[in-house]
């Protein structure tokens, strides 16, 4: 059990309580004080355990606290990796090379024995994850000083290095932000490989967006070929990275098909990537419903409309009276509402 | 994972490390592929940004025979139709008729890809510069004789002026050839201390042309955007005299402020570069300059 089924458990139990203490008050059905006094008693010593064990919420106030912890965790993370950032930057040109490079390679091992240090000390992780995102800056800055100090060609592998140690940590730690992080380190360097592999230098792979695209789609996929029963809960951040970068590349090429592989004419190519735009979306909806995946769903249906107001406000802005294009864009609106409505429907049959 | 995960992670940041000592070691060992020897008209000084106390030492190249006095065209450039093809450019991208407008968009939009580049310091470019100045040097005084707008006799003067000091401030270093294989670069410019083989990126455009015919072939143009290194990072051991000189002297094209003594427009140093087997370089030694003629 990790912290994610402990939290379903407790919130069961309280849907449990809930549930049982409205069927009393409607008359529907009770216990007998016994019965329910023994039950509420277990639930709530498993409740004290799972807390004491992973750290849950029991109540509403805590889940909201919880959440701006991690937010807080997020921020305070960020803003230590940059104070690490800019104060070995601000040293750097009055130290001898070799002290240089003795805390350019003992900063990430350091980070990292201070990761499990507090690991262990708490289950919450809040603090380790602060530590795992410090190591990750010190792997940056050591590679990255390291490169500037002895002149190095820039090679697109030092991104899979960074992307590598970011999912190890990932992985080691449950910690999903470093698994994102990794994930669009990996994206970078497999895009830039693809755009080399088409005899253009790595650093402008970024000016072919279906060099991401390709890659963005193998990465959404990944889960479903390295499938294990029951095994992490980290699939949607490997939707989420890889499905908003396909979709990032299909909105970005349906502007500017001058960007493409493709060798027709541009304006061919961005009407194939608004079509195709609106059919992935519309793919990636139905996937999402059939695999009861909301997070594949809701990118999918983000998209959708993201991509058909753009396309609104390129068509009509300047042609239309600004009445008339409002209208029109509420008109659409409430027919999306519709169709929506009707595909919720049909997923409540279904389910 | 998690039994072993501490010990991987640690070992993974030591293998990573040793990998990029192995990569450094290899470009310093044995004879540098280059050693040159220049002053700071062709290494600038640049200091990093606010808050960032490093030193560098920027290329100030210039491509060879790229512009003339008052005729921003290529017609010296060597980047022409044959080394775009040797390049291998014209396969990856211009296999249809560039002439066809529709396309346009398309070249302007191709690629980087990246090459060797031959840079030469103090020669034939050069010396066709001086001689390419000399001649400008003449057809201005010419054009200033001639001139009766008290306007122009004024910009002309200083352009003059400028000119008769350019050659005191200005880059001898060239980009003069471009290639594929460093190796056959390096035996067709084997002067090790005068020739440098980097490795840079050059990009395609397609350029519509303001006179003449827009069929022309001529219209895709290709650049040098970069070079590596760009900026040569000094260490500790050559930084005491870099670190207190206050106004860098970095002229470039045609550009020497008027008012300034022969003698406030020479280098302040020179400096010792060496290129390793990777093409990779450092500093090896840095002199400061006395400041006479």
């Amino acid at each position: 059990m990790d912290k994610k089924d402990a939290q379903k458990r407790v919130d069961r139990i309280k849907s449990f309580q809930d549930e049982l203490n409205a069927l009393e008050a409607e008359g529907v059905f009770s216990l007998s004080p016994e019965q329910k006094q023994k039950a509420f008693l277990h639930q709530s010593n498993i409740i004290k355990d799972l807390s004491n064990q992973f750290d849950t919420d029991s109540t509403e106030a805590e889940k909201k606290i919880s959440i701006g912890m991690r937010i807080l965790t997020f921020l305070g993370g960020t803003a230590l990796c940059a104070s690490v950032f800019f104060f070995f930057y601000n040293i750097w040109g009055s130290i001898p090379i070799p002290v240089q490079i003795s805390l350019l390679v003992t900063s990430p091992i350091f980070s990292l024995l201070l990761m499990e240090y507090f690991s262990k000390k708490e289950q919450t992780l809040y603090y380790a994850t602060l530590a795992a995102l410090l190591a990750l800056t010190c792997f940056f800055l050591n590679l990255k000083v390291l490169g500037s100090i002895f002149n190095i060609t820039p090679s697109p592998n030092a991104f899979l290095a960074w992307g590598i140690f970011a999912i190890v940590i990932a992985y080691y730690k449950k910690i999903s932000l470093m698994l994102s992080i990794g994930l669009l380190f990996i994206l970078f360097f497999f895009s830039t490989k693809f755009a080399t592999w088409q005899g253009i230098f790595w650093i402008s792979a970024y000016e072919k967006p279906e060099n991401f695209m390709i890659v963005g789609l193998i990465m959404a996929f990944i889960p479903d070929v390295f499938k294990k029963s029951g095994e992490n809960n980290f699939t949607w951040i490997y939707r989420l990275v890889g499905l908003v970068t396909v979709f990032t590349s299909i909105l970005f090429l349906s502007y500017s098909g001058g960007s493409s592989y493709l060798y027709v004419d541009k304006d061919i190519i961005e009407g194939v990537y608004l079509t195709f735009g609106f059919i992935f979306s519309g793919l990636t909806i139905w996937l999402g419903i059939k695999h009861n995946s909301s997070c594949v769903t809701n990118i999918g249906s983000s998209f959708f409309t993201l991509n058909l107001y753009i396309k609104l406000i390129d068509w009509w802005w300047d042609k239309l009276p600004k009445y008339l294009f409002f209208l029109l864009i509420s008109l659409i609106t409430i027919g999306l509402l519709s169709v929506f409505k009707r595909m919720r429907m049909n997923v409540r049959e279904v389910t | 994972m998690k039994r072993y995960g501490l010990i991987l992670l640690i070992g993974f940041v030591i293998f990573v490390n040793s990998i990029v000592f192995a990569g450094i070691l290899y470009n310093r060992s044995g004879e540098p592929d280059a050693v040159v020897t220049m002053t700071e008209r062709e290494a600038t000084l640049v200091r990093a940004r606010k808050e960032n106390t490093g030193l560098f030492l920027r290329l100030n190249w210039e491509m060879s025979g790229a512009y003339q006095f008052h005729k921003h065209i290529d017609q010296k450039n060597w980047f022409d139709e044959n080394k775009i093809k040797e390049l291998g450019l014209d396969k990856l991208y211009f296999q249809k008729d560039w002439s066809d407008l529709k396309y346009s968009d398309y070249y302007r939009k191709v690629p980087p890809i990246k090459v060797f580049i031959v840079l030469e310091y103090d020669g034939l470019s050069w010396k066709n510069w001086l001689q390419d100045n000399n001649n400008d040097i003449k057809r201005i005084t010419e054009k200033l004789n001639n001139e009766t707008d008290q306007n122009k006799i004024k910009s002309l003067q200083r352009t003059l002026k400028q000119r008769k000091k350019l050659h005191l401030a200005k880059s001898r270093l060239f980009a003069i050839d471009a290639g594929l294989n460093p190796k056959a670069l390096r035996n067709k410019y084997s002067n090790k201390n005068r020739y440098i083989i980097i490795p840079g990126i050059i990009k395609a455009n397609y350029r519509y042309s303001t006179k003449g015919n827009r069929n022309n072939k001529s219209n895709v143009n290709v650049r040098i955007i970069r070079l590596f290194p760009e900026k040569i990072f000094v260490p500790n051991n050559h930084r005491s005299y870099l670190k207190t000189i206050k106004f860098p002297r970095n002229y470039s094209y045609y550009y020497v402020p008027e008012n300034k003594t022969d003698s406030e427009l020479l280098p302040q140093y020179e400096t010792t570069l060496n290129f390793g087997k990777k093409y990779e370089a450092w500093i090896t030694n840095v002199k400061p300059l006395s400041p006479t003629l």
